[in-house]
């Protein structure tokens, strides 16, 4: 059924707008809540495979748009960006082919526990000037070979920090899962990237959101193409939302460089707290 | 500088120098990796929204509603000549589509520049992994 001029404006404008807004913000693309709002919601409930086909062309969006300011600013760690995109894009193929013989309960809870306790990690963990500078050991392998650590400019305090990555080989692995993950459920996985960088690899708030950013425009390229030839993309929903997500990243973008670090992982954390409890319920059935 | 219309040799001079002041920024933007992935994808996004306006724009003056058959991307020009407004709205969808990818041919051709043989391995990497995606998707 084609959609109307109502729904097209209102309800997919306006949920674009908000995508972009905190996908910008938090480092997603919005794609965890774009699916299951396009589908469940009442006026729209698209297909499932059309959702996922919109969903990803959001999160391209989201991510050229904040990712285009956050790295004229310095504020995206293009190194470690690049490095983990090996990650993203060999786990995005390989996971549409290994996923199939995992069953998917499994996978939902396991994956709900992590983030859970990637949530309660983030509440709990301080992140004022001197943890932003952390002090690391002394580099070497990996990442002193590959320059991965770096320093950035925050407006919040007008400071600029110096950081050192830390285990640049579990959050590889960590993306490489995020990559497989994201394939199959039409998201970006920032919510996963992001956590990686943070938690695991030792990288500032802003920088894992803004090198997020950047990532997963390229981990959804690849899937949104392949939605695109099979025809799953309406252009017309696709046109809405990319503007609409254009818009949320303008103001997006602005927030974010102003916002407090611990006010973004504090909204972050709660993000991730939702998606946990998304994730577990539906792999123990509540949810279907 | 006296008046131009009395040193004519003196006026080609300035802008001798003008264009070559200019095209020293610009080779300075571009060479600035930072600045080229920020415009490639500032760029893609800026042009796929205008597209997009474009044909919604037309699709509302003539007033034949908004839904539409994506199209393939060969048989895009046609119909784009004749600016019809799901062929725009297509474009606009393959413009944005395509910008990430552009992205990392900037950052190989970058790293290139730069004789960074460890990134230029490593991008193209990224690269060839995207490739492998779009043909098992086509498949």
């Amino acid at each position: 059924m084609p959609l109307g001029l109502f729904e097209l404006v209102v309800l997919i404008l306006g949920a674009a707008f908000l995508a972009g807004l905190a996908g910008s913000v938090l480092g997603i693309g919005g794609g965890i809540f774009l699916v299951p709002y396009l589908t469940l919601m009442p006026f729209l409930r698209l297909p499932l495979q059309e959702a996922i086909a919109t969903s990803l062309i959001a999160v391209i969006a989201t991510s050229s748009g904040a990712a285009s300011v956050y790295v004229r600013d310095r504020l995206t760690n293009l190194r470690l960006g690049i490095f983990l995109e090996v990650a993203t894009t060999f786990g995005a193929i390989v996971g549409a082919f290994v996923v199939v013989f995992v069953p998917s309960q499994v996978l939902e809870v396991a994956f709900g526990l992590v983030v859970l306790y990637a949530s309660v990690y983030m509440i709990r963990t301080r992140e004022g000037a001197r943890e932003r500078a952390a002090i690391a050991p002394e580099e070497g392998g990996i990442v002193e070979r590959l320059r991965l650590s770096g320093f950035y400019f925050d407006p919040e305090d007008q400071a600029v920090y110096r950081y050192r990555v830390v285990r640049p080989a579990a959050g590889f692995g960590v993306s490489a899962l995020a990559g497989g993950i994201s394939g199959l459920l039409g998201v970006g996985g920032g919510f996963i990237k992001v956590p990686a960088m943070n938690v695991l690899m030792r990288v500032p708030m802003k920088v894992a959101v803004a090198t997020s950013n950047f990532m997963i425009g390229v981990t959804a390229a690849a899937s949104a193409f392949i939605y695109y030839s099979r025809g799953f993309v309406d252009p017309s929903v696709a046109a809405m939302v990319i503007v609409g997500v254009f818009l949320g990243t303008s103001f997006g973008t602005r927030l974010l460089v102003r916002a407090p670090a611990r006010a973004v992982r504090f909204a972050f954390a709660a993000l991730l707290v939702a998606v946990a409890v998304a994730f577990i319920g539906s792999g123990v059935g509540w949810v279907h | 500088m006296g008046p131009l219309r009395e040193r004519p040799r003196d006026a080609l001079e300035f802008a001798r120098r003008r264009v070559q002041a200019l095209r020293k920024a610009v080779v300075a933007e571009v060479a600035d990796i930072n600045r080229g992935i920020s415009h490639v994808l500032r760029g893609g996004v800026l042009v796929s929204v205008g597209v997009l306006l474009a044909g919604l724009t037309i699709a509302a003056l003539e007033g034949s509603g908004f839904s539409f058959e994506v199209l393939e991307p060969g048989q895009l020009l046609g119909p784009l000549l004749r600016l019809q407004p799901a062929a725009l709205l297509s474009l606009g969808v393959l413009i944005l589509i395509l910008t990430p990818v552009a992205r990392v041919a900037l950052s190989l051709l970058s790293f290139l520049r730069e004789r960074d043989r460890r990134y230029v391995e490593i991008t193209t990497i990224v690269l060839l992994n995207l490739l492998v995606g779009f043909l098992l998707g086509i498949a």
